[in-house]
């Protein structure tokens, strides 16, 4: 009569303290060091240079950080239990290249001058869109094709960043500066706007994505068994689709393309508390965030006081990582 | 319990299925035969709205499919197919399945209930020892159990099985047909399944419909549909049917064609002596 196995029980101990002990590590590590015991103090001192420290650098970054790669890999496991298949995630569907395109455009169209809600909004739209027409295209006979809808993936990417080097090529030079420093995926986000509404929308997701646990998890099975449990799947996926892009354009607005994010950590994930979403939906989230964090502190110190862009740690840290994990998981075993 | 009337379906300009006419009695234990391609498989897919209708009407307890909602269908018939996707969750957690129609869209945990009757269907298929496995790692034929006991635990009215024993040996074919029957002798369950062998179907079935390019052949007990002259007929194949000396059904003997052409070539000078 076990509702919840000793494995969930552990992620839901462990997973919120392992993130607040990171979001500490990101709170003191810097050029001005913070120590642990003092991040307290100095909050309630707002005269030190510390507090401003904290207050407008590190605190909005850690926020920025636990968000997008929550929401990352919440986009990623959601994907792959529609799909049912460990490749899909943002970043190799297109939809990160979709989002790229429709925020370059609200970049060099102007709208984002005028309203930095342009921004997530042309990213989901870019985000939606690609979801969509990768769907739409790679369903035939009512069955999804794998290698095509990946395919289809990959060539929408590409397609995207024509157009947006393109755009690059047509527009003004002070934009230019904007949109690579953009694309190369960064959590240094100034505008307060932009990271609030990251939080709100990451954490406002994770909570209406739990209204799809039931479908997700009989999913597993394959779209016509769940069908046949009576799981209205055209309706959960569409929403889910939905859910899933406005989380990417958001992540993507705010923070740039940062890949593998989604891939990596919900397949960690998975081999740690096994395939129930009732677990799996919070334990990547937070995984996520966790992990963000952790590419950020290394992203701000390795070369400080420079810093590298973050998508470059994910890329490094999150493909060995994946190769790693996969050459120790025996071959046979299936995962989803 | 299953009315089909003058049903019509396919895929593209072809017809899988012209103007089909089945009535399942509740009860029924019916086996559906015929060859590859004959429309039985698609006959199914129509049954569980898996497919678009082009004309004619599945009734289902008296109601018709269209106008049933996912869940109230998922409540009535449940499908248990040869082979399905297989994620590896426990045979418990795979049983539990079974129990989403009857699931609250935003109820996380399982009733007691619920657990109430997955552990009776699990004890009733004979699985209690796999019960923490995870389903990847049984064997064919345990998959199966545990596929037929998560149909079981969505308690239907009609359970349809497609071809659900084809690829497992005779101990899992007949322990699987005995339960069925078991089921809907003791429990009333109604039964369709897609059956390929013959003799099986004949022991089993209390009746059978057999198909041909997209069309019923013939429908009835096991001794009218079972003939040499239906399955020459339908299978364009040669075969002896006997009955067998315990149960008296049908059993239907293949043979080889060189017996055949020397049983022939035997008869041959009889015919010119006369």
């Amino acid at each position: 009569m076990k509702q919840l196995s000793s494995k969930t029980l552990s992620a839901l101990i462990l997973l919120p303290l392992m993130l607040l002990v990171a979001s500490m590590l990101s709170l003191s590590i810097g050029e001005v060091e913070i120590p642990f015991g003092n991040i307290l103090d100095t909050l309630n001192d707002p005269d030190s240079m510390e507090y401003a420290v904290l207050k407008y650098i590190r605190i909005p970054r850690t926020l920025l950080a636990i968000s997008i790669g929550g929401s990352l890999s919440l986009s990623g496991v959601i994907l792959q239990g529609i799909y049912r298949n460990p490749l899909v995630e943002p970043y190799t569907l297109g939809i990160s290249g979709g989002a790229s395109l429709g925020i370059t455009f609200a970049i060099v169209s102007g709208l984002f001058a005028m309203n930095a809600v342009a921004l997530p909004i042309a990213g989901f739209i870019g985000a939606f869109a690609t979801i969509f027409l990768v769907y739409t295209l790679s369903v035939r006979k009512g069955m999804v094709s794998i290698s095509r809808m990946l395919l289809i993936g990959v060539m929408i990417s590409f397609i995207s960043s024509a157009v947006v080097m393109f755009l690059m090529s047509i527009t003004a030079v002070e934009n230019i500066h904007g949109i690579v420093f953009w694309t190369m995926g960064s959590l240094n986000e100034t505008n307060t706007f932009l990271i609030y509404g990251m939080v709100i929308v990451s954490l406002a997701v994770l909570l209406l994505s739990y209204l799809f646990v039931g479908p997700l998890n009989v999913l597993r099975l394959g779209e016509t068994k769940a069908k046949h449990l009576g799981i209205n799947t055209q309706t959960t996926i569409r929403c889910l689709f939905l859910l899933t892009s406005l989380l990417t354009g958001t992540c993507i607005a705010v923070g740039g393309v940062i890949g593998f994010v989604g891939l990596i950590i919900p397949h960690v994930t998975r081999l740690w508390i096994g395939t129930d979403y009732r677990s799996l939906l919070f334990a990547s989230f937070f995984s996520g965030g966790i992990f963000l964090l952790f590419c950020d502190i290394v992203a701000r110190t390795v070369i400080a006081p420079n810093e590298l862009p973050i998508g470059v740690i994910t890329g490094i840290v999150g493909g060995i990582a994946f190769i790693a994990i996969l050459s120790k998981s025996s071959s046979n075993s299936k995962i989803m | 319990m299953l009315e089909i009337t003058d049903l019509v379906c396919g895929y593209g300009n072809d017809f899988c299925l012209d103007k089909v006419n089945i009535t399942i009695e509740e009860g029924a234990f019916t086996g559906i035969i015929g060859p590859n391609g004959s429309g039985k498989s698609t006959l199914f897919k129509a049954i569980a709205s898996d497919i678009p209708i082009r004309s004619g009407s599945v009734r289902l307890a008296g109601k018709d499919t269209t106008a049933l909602s996912l869940k109230e269908r998922a409540r009535m018939l449940s499908v248990v197919t040869q082979f399905q996707e297989l994620s590896p969750i426990t045979v418990e957690e795979f049983v539990l399945m079974g129990r989403t129609p009857y699931r609250g869209n935003f109820q996380f945990f399982n009733s007691r209930e619920d657990y109430q009757i997955v552990n009776y269907f699990i004890e009733l298929t004979g699985i209690t020892h796999l019960r923490h496995k995870r389903i990847t790692e049984l064997s064919g034929g345990e998959q199966q159990m545990a596929s037929i006991a998560s149909a079981l635990a969505q308690e239907p009215k009609l359970l349809l099985l497609d071809e659900a024993t084809s690829h497992l040996d005779i101990t899992h074919q007949i322990r699987i047909m005995n339960l069925l029957q078991e089921l809907n002798e003791t429990r009333g369950l109604t039964i369709a399944m897609i059956i390929h062998d013959l003799s099986l179907a004949g022991e089993f079935c209390s009746n059978l419909v057999m198909m041909k390019k997209g069309k019923v052949y013939d429908q009835g007990t096991p001794k009218e549909v079972l003939t040499y002259q239906n399955i020459e007929a339908v299978y364009e194949t040669v075969v002896v049917v006997n009955s067998n000396p315990i149960s008296n059904n049908p059993v239907v003997f293949p043979i080889a064609k060189r017996r055949l052409d020397e049983c022939k070539r035997s008869m041959q000078p009889h015919a010119e002596v006369k």
